[in-house]
């Protein structure tokens, strides 16, 4: 194990100096604050369940510049899903223009790589997320989307970005941002796969207009040797909505940090999510909700269905402003333990300075439903089956919530794949 | 509305006034001198001197804990003193008669008759006067039945095998910084042995007080309850007005060795601080008992007072088949903080726990609930449930659940519900519309609120309750 220090420097790269020159200055006070706050630690309140020692000791070093290049079209073709009608695609960090599909994009949707287009307000750099922090410093590459006010895009676009640990351990930090103006809708899929050992490190920033609308479908089908980390940042102006659904089922390690502002009256964060794991997989969800002003609203859902020596941890915080009345938000998590291993850990929080607010959360934990099974059994349908049919009634409730059909039926075969190979091993 | 909200918000915590009693009040300090004095004056053996000690030099290792959801000034340790004693230590009321009428007076300014209550609703009372008890009664009659209820001093004397054989073994030395702190310096409490399948046919109960000027109080309590016995215990608390902040940091054991059933109920109203938040108690409590096999750990708890509330009564149930209760109201008005809650820990088999709280915030307080429930990998069919509920009266307080919810096997069921509202217009309009003006409209609604809690209380402590939440709300309408 190399020391701390050593491992700031190694994520750093020594003195890489890459992206577009407009982000240079950025860089460059990102990489002192990152110094500063260093590699996480089990230690810290915010990693105390998910202890960052599987990511470090991956020992990944940033991407290389020029690529591997060994995404082919065929593995692109089994990436892409069926309603999809425009894509980008980045193999470790680095666009593949070969590879994305961008032909006939309605007029007022503007969408290029990030390195090679206009040069991006990106904001202030984090100051307190030490891996966000680094990708303030590291990104390479990934998506600006600029959606002009009023457009309606009725396509599917999907980002996606493959990981490959054929000839080391890469680090790939993937840097989004995207913009809808007032009244603009996006139907949008963000999907993380890979093959061997890497460490993704993404961030992506949303800013949605006044009565924007932003469908999010974000699937996370990572190798199972490698550490995923997210974070997805939305600020939301007046009457604006955000549907988020997050299908977390790859990674050793996974985490995922979801923080949604709602600075304008009326908006709407609905947050969906659902992890499977299994072996030693270790899946984790913080979620933010921030209600700043009046008369938002805010939905939770989150289930887990953990399997074998996997571990799920689920940290949702509602923060309801002094100012925010007639708030009304919802946290919900569930989780389904399929195994006397597996161990979950959930804090669902709520802070709250308002009180003419609906706040509610809940949690549980349980098995699957001993008297469902028998019921099951008793009408002819054996043990396993029945099991297969009750773990999917539980994970269909979020499946039924995907925004369209083809991303269901993919995410119904993907699960459908998952409980059967857990049964096989189980015989 | 706002206008009477703002009257009735303005009243003045009732029971503020000191007793004037000559004390003998160590200089303020901690160092190993001041602990080693503390033991002689209360007569120790050796091996407690020596415990202290090693307590004391834990203590300097470690850290005030930050992560609780509350704001102070930093406590100078320093400037406290440790140890306050009434007057006549060794010539002490041998029964209620010989007690100091000052001191009988304060307990009536209470509202708390002692010898009536004692008589009356058949409760024996060891009465906690700053550090030393002043008065143990209806001793004899629970000697007869092997009960064992004395201070803690006595029992160190009287019983030093049962104390060495309990004393922090539910609640280690070096649990926590003020738990630590306590080991060093805890001047007196209550020691409670229930033998062998005996039911206890009276409430116990200790009424706490602070009072000498910036003297910290600490408390230590064990109550061991043997096999298939019975005990319910009642703790009530109040303070007078002063304005700078006390600090008091007890640590309460319980021992329900298997088939025991151990009651602990709470009523505290110590001294909240005023408008701004001046003066006010700081309260740092440690409880927390072990449930053996097939015994059952009930902490009831009404928490109205104190400035800085951090407590967390705790159960584990180590036996299977044990039992864990938590019913807790915290009230949260003027400038207070309470950061209060529960850890249930599940270890034996069958386990299970009930958590129901109830935060009530007012005026400009914060209420966060904290609590854990953790299901070991062994704790086949644990259950557990979780019910928090808060209600936000006024618009600059806050009510902040976070709970931490922690399970390792698949044959348990835990959940977690909570929920924050506030009082609706059209209840206070339905009572107000029956002729009910509105503070008591607020008082019947907030009692309401609070029903599943205080009918865990036993009967006297449910009307003391109902009447101080009552008191405390005149502050708090909205």
């Amino acid at each position: 194990m190399i020391e701390v220090m050593e491992q700031t420097e190694l994520y750093l790269g020594a003195e890489i100096t890459r992206g577009p020159a407009w982000s240079t200055e950025r860089r460059q006070s990102a990489r002192k604050r990152f110094r500063e706050l260093g590699v996480p630690h089990g230690r810290q309140e915010s990693w105390r369940f998910t202890n960052p020692r599987k990511i470090t000791a991956l020992e990944a070093v940033p991407a290389a510049a020029e690529g591997v290049a060994n995404l082919t079209a065929e593995r692109v073709a089994e990436y892409l899903l069926p309603d999809t009608a425009w894509s980008l695609v980045f193999d470790n960090g680095i666009f593949r223009a070969d590879l994305s599909s961008r032909d006939g994009m309605p007029e007022g949707v503007h969408i290029e790589p990030l390195a090679s287009g206009e040069p991006a307000e990106l904001g202030d750099i984090e100051n307190s997320h030490a891996f966000t922090t680094l990708n303030d410093a590291m990104w390479t590459d990934g998506v600006s989307v600029r959606v002009d006010d009023g457009v309606v895009v009725e396509g599917l676009i999907q980002f996606i970005f493959t990981g490959d640990g054929d000839g080391g351990t890469p680090a790939v930090h993937t840097r989004n941002l995207i913009k809808l103006g007032a009244g603009a809708k996006l139907n949008l899929v963000e999907s993380y796969r890979g093959r061997g050992v890497y460490w993704t490190n993404a961030v992506t920033d949303v800013d949605l207009g006044e009565n924007a609308e932003l469908t999010h479908f974000f699937q996370q089908l990572e190798s199972e040797q490698a550490c995923h980390t997210s974070r997805f940042r939305v600020t939301q102006s007046p009457a604006s909505t955000l549907n988020t659904h997050n299908l977390l089922i790859g990674g050793d390690l996974a985490r995922r940090d979801i923080d949604i502002a709602l600075v304008g009256e009326g908006a709407h964060a609905g947050i969906d999510g659902l992890y499977v794991v299994h072996d030693t997989q270790l899946s984790d969800m913080h979620i933010t909700v921030d209600h700043a002003v009046p008369e938002c609203t805010s939905e939770q859902y989150i289930k887990g269905i953990l399997d074998n020596k996997s571990r799920g941890v689920f940290c949702g915080r509602v923060i309801v402003a002094q100012d925010a009345q007639k708030t009304d938000a919802r946290q919900t998590n569930r989780n389904l333990l399929l195994s006397d291993d597996a161990h979950v850990n959930t804090m669902p929080q709520l802070e709250i300075y308002a009180d003419d607010v609906k706040c509610a959360h809940g949690a549980t934990t349980g098995q699957l439903d001993r008297d469902a099974l028998f019921y099951l059994q008793s009408r002819g349908v054996d043990e396993v089956a029945a099991r297969d049919l009750l773990l999917f009634a539980f994970a269909n409730e979020l499946i039924d919530r995907l925004p369209s059909e083809g991303i269901r039926e993919h995410a119904e075969a993907f699960l459908e794949h998952r409980f059967h190979s857990a049964r096989q091993l189980g015989e | 509305m706002s206008a009477e909200i703002a009257e009735l918000t303005k009243k003045e915590y009732e029971h503020g006034f000191v007793t004037e009693i000559e004390s003998e009040t160590l200089p303020p300090g901690l160092d190993e001198d001041v602990i080693r004095k503390i033991s002689a004056i209360k007569g120790e053996p050796a091996w407690m001197t020596e415990w202290r000690l090693k307590a004391f030099s834990q203590w300097q290792k470690m850290k005030e804990p930050d992560w609780p959801h509350v704001n102070y000034p930093p406590v100078d340790y320093q400037a406290i003193s440790y140890y306050s004693a009434p007057k006549r230590p060794e010539d002490r009321p041998q029964s209620l008669d010989e007690v100091d009428p000052v001191l009988l007076e304060t307990y009536e300014k209470l509202g708390i008759p002692l010898h009536e209550r004692a008589k009356l609703a058949g409760v024996a009372v060891d009465a906690v006067f700053d550090s030393v008890s002043v008065a143990t009664t209806f001793k004899d009659k629970l000697h007869e039945l092997g009960i064992i209820f004395c201070s803690f001093s006595e029992a160190l004397r009287e019983h030093p095998e049962l104390v060495k054989k309990y004393l922090a073994s539910v609640v280690p030395v070096t649990d926590n910084f003020f738990a630590a702190l306590n080991c060093a310096v805890f001047t007196d409490g209550s020691f409670v042995y229930i033998p062998k399948g005996v039911k206890c046919p009276m409430e116990l109960s200790t009424y706490f007080r602070i009072n000498e000027a910036s003297t910290g109080q600490f408390e230590r309590t064990l109550i061991v309850a043997d096999e298939g016995s019975e005990v319910s215990y009642l703790e009530g608390c109040t303070a007078p007005m002063r304005d700078e902040n006390q600090l008091h940091a007890a640590v309460v054991e319980l021992v329900a060795l298997p088939g025991a059933r151990i009651k602990y109920s709470t009523v505290q109203n110590w001294y909240p601080g005023d408008e701004e938040g001046r003066g006010g108690i700081y309260n740092f409590v440690t409880k927390r008992g072990k449930a053996y096999e097939n015994s059952r750990i009930s902490w009831t708890q009404v928490e109205t007072g104190s400035a800085i509330t951090w407590k967390y009564p705790s159960c584990i149930l180590y036996g299977d088949n044990s039992v864990g209760e938590f019913y807790s109201v915290a009230l949260a008005n003027l400038r207070q903080q309470a950061d209060t809650g529960t850890k249930m820990i599940h270890i034996g088999k069958n386990t299970r726990s009930t958590i129901i709280s109830k935060g009530i915030s007012a005026g400009k307080g914060q209420n966060a609930y904290r609590g854990l429930v953790q299901i070991m990998k062994n704790a086949e069919g644990a259950r557990n449930y979780t019910q928090c509920d808060s209600l936000l009266i006024g618009d600059k307080c806050g009510a902040h659940t976070f709970p931490y919810i922690d399970v390792r096997n698949t044959t348990s069921q835990v959940e977690h519900e909570a929920s924050t509202s506030k009082i609706a217009e059209d209840q206070l309009f339905f009572c107000q519309q029956r002729g009910m003006d509105m503070e008591e409209s607020v008082s019947l609604i907030v009692n309401g609120f609070c029903k599943e809690v205080f009918r865990e209380l036993p009967m006297e402590f449910a009307v003391e309750a109902g009447k101080l939440l009552a008191v405390s709300l005149e502050g708090s309408v909205g």
